[in-house]
Parts: structure tokens; sequence; C-alpha cells
């Protein structure tokens, strides 16, 4: 009677296990799928594009821009720790990297819990552009810095809806960066 | 009884073991698997590297056609582990590199994994 019982309550909880397993592996697609319409539409992309990665990140890897594993610059607005607890308050993360012309261009979408969180969020980061040397330019949702190499980078930082959405362009010769990095924008816009 | 299955148990994971020693302490070549953002300093600056298994890489050699710098065997070994090789941006992004998708032939397996190669000292 005992070993029927014990052979009860073992496969209840192996049942038990499975459907969490399940349930979790269907959230976690869901989750996926929803970040995933926020990024940039790579169907939409040229012919000749490279696509080098496209995946699900976590928060601790370095390969995206708000990982929380980099010390911040302690001149940095966010290296004071109340913004930086808002800006990394995230839950997932979407990354993908492409090369366009000979450009490289990176996208990350951040998945915060509401609207308000993720403008937060942009505005952090946009007042955390504005103090960085050298600024080349900026406008209300994109910015252009010289790399520590003489290369252009280009930024495009927005929030939509509880999404914070961050571009990044990529290159030597900054005409080549900037025409890439609007074609890229305006496959944003057009979503 | 219990003596002979200790003895077996015992010895089975020496046996086990022994092939995980050599991995551990062997040195290999190997080829990277990915070139990709590495990181960024600060936030807004991205670098770029080559992602190889293993840790500890040295004597790293580039076989793509468009050829490496000839300091490229002294470039740096980045990571907890060390091993993702820091490519410099302005040969990543060399001009003769910019005519892509025109010119699909020039520059472009500099982005290739498969042409960056190195020592690595552990697994």
């Amino acid at each position: 009677m005992k070993k029927s019982i014990k052979s009860i309550l073992g496969l209840f909880t192996l049942a038990l296990l499975a459907v969490f397993l399940l349930y979790s592996n269907h959230t976690s697609a869901e989750e996926s799928q929803k970040i995933e319409q926020y990024a940039i539409p790579t169907e939409a992309l040229p012919d000749g594009v490279r696509i080098l990665s496209q995946e699900m990140a976590e928060k601790t890897d370095l390969f995206h821009p708000l990982n929380t594993a980099s010390a911040p610059s302690e001149t940095s607005p966010i290296a004071d720790s109340q913004e930086r607890a808002k800006l990394f308050d995230y839950g997932d993360v979407y990354a993908s990297s492409m090369l366009i012309e000979g450009v490289m261009v990176g996208n990350f979408v951040y998945q915060y819990d509401s609207p308000k969180m993720a403008e937060e969020a942009a505005t952090l980061l946009k007042r955390d552009l504005q103090a960085a040397m050298p600024l080349v330019a900026e406008t209300e949702t994109t910015f252009t810095l010289e790399g520590d190499e003489g290369d252009s980078i280009r930024w495009y930082i927005a929030p939509q809806e509880e999404m914070l959405i961050l571009v990044v362009a990529n290159g030597l010769e900054a005409k080549t960066v900037a025409e890439t990095f609007n074609t890229v924008l305006t496959l944003i816009d057009n979503k | 009884m219990k003596k002979i299955a200790t003895i077996a148990i015992v010895v089975m994971l020496f046996v086990a073991l022994i092939p995980k020693l050599e991995e551990v302490h062997a040195g290999f070549w190997a080829t990277a698997y990915d070139v990709k953002f590495t990181h960024y300093d600060p936030w807004w600056q991205p670098h770029y590297g080559a992602y190889f298994s293993g840790a500890y890489g040295s004597s790293q050699y580039f076989t793509g056609n468009s050829g490496a710098p000839s300091d490229y065997g002294s470039w740096h070994w980045w990571g907890p582990e060390l091993h993702v090789l820091l490519l410099s941006k302005t040969w990543l992004f060399a001009p003769a590199c910019m005519t892509f998708p025109n010119n699909p032939s020039i520059c472009n397996d500099r982005w290739d994994g498969g042409r960056h190669h190195a020592y690595m000292a552990y697994h």
C-alpha cells in the first residue's frame, strides 16, 4: 500500500514538473516573439546584408550595451546607483547585429514593465550621451559620436510602448555610416 | 562485498577522470566561432572581437584573403578567460572594405570566425 502511494506521488511530481517546463517554455517563446516585433525587420533589409547574430540575450551578456556586468564610467549620470537601478530594471533583451555595406549595425530591444519605465530609461541614456565627448551631432532621438579609433558611431534611442529600442551604426566613413543608419531607421519607422 | 564495491567505484571514477584531466591541461589550436560585438567602453562605444572556445589564447594568425596587419599577432586577448581576440576597428572597417556588397570578395572574410586561428592554452 505504502509503495503504491509513493509511486503515485512520484508520478504526480513528475507530471507537475512536465507541466511547469512546458508552460515556462511556451511563455518564454511568447515573450521572445513579442520583443522581436520591435526589432529591425530583417526580411525588409536589402540583398547582401549579412546577419551576424540574432538572439535573446542575458542581462550579463557583454555584447549588448546595457549589460549588468560592465562597470559604468564614474563621470556618467548612469553611475548614480538610483538612476542605474532604473535603467537596468528591464526584463528581457533581444540583440541582433548585421553588416550592411561594410557598416556594423546593432539593434537592441529592452523590455520594461511599463511605457513610463522605458521612457525614463531612454531619457537617462540621452542625458548620458549629451555629456559624452566628442558628440558630433544630435536630434531628439539620434546621436553622432566619434569613436576612439576615429570611427563614426550613430545611436538611435527611443521608447516604444514598454520597449526601449536602441540602434547603433559603426564604421570608419561617416557618410556611409549615416546613409546605412538612415536606411535602417526608415525600416523601423515604417513598421 | 562493500569493500569490493567501494574499490570498483574508486577505479571507475579514476578511469573516468583520466581523459578529463588530459583535456584540462592540453593546449590546442582553435578556430574562432564568431566575430561580433565584445563590449562597450563606455556603453555607447562598441568594440569587436573573434570568439574562441577555450581559454588563454595566443599565437593568433589570420587566413583570410584580405590579409592582416603585421601586428595582428600581438593584438590583445580579452574576457575573463582571455578567449576573445580584440579586433581593431580601423582594420575591420578599412575603406577598401566599404564597397560591400558591390565587391563582396574584399575584406568580408575579416568578419568570418573561420579565418581567425589561435592557440588556446586550456579547454
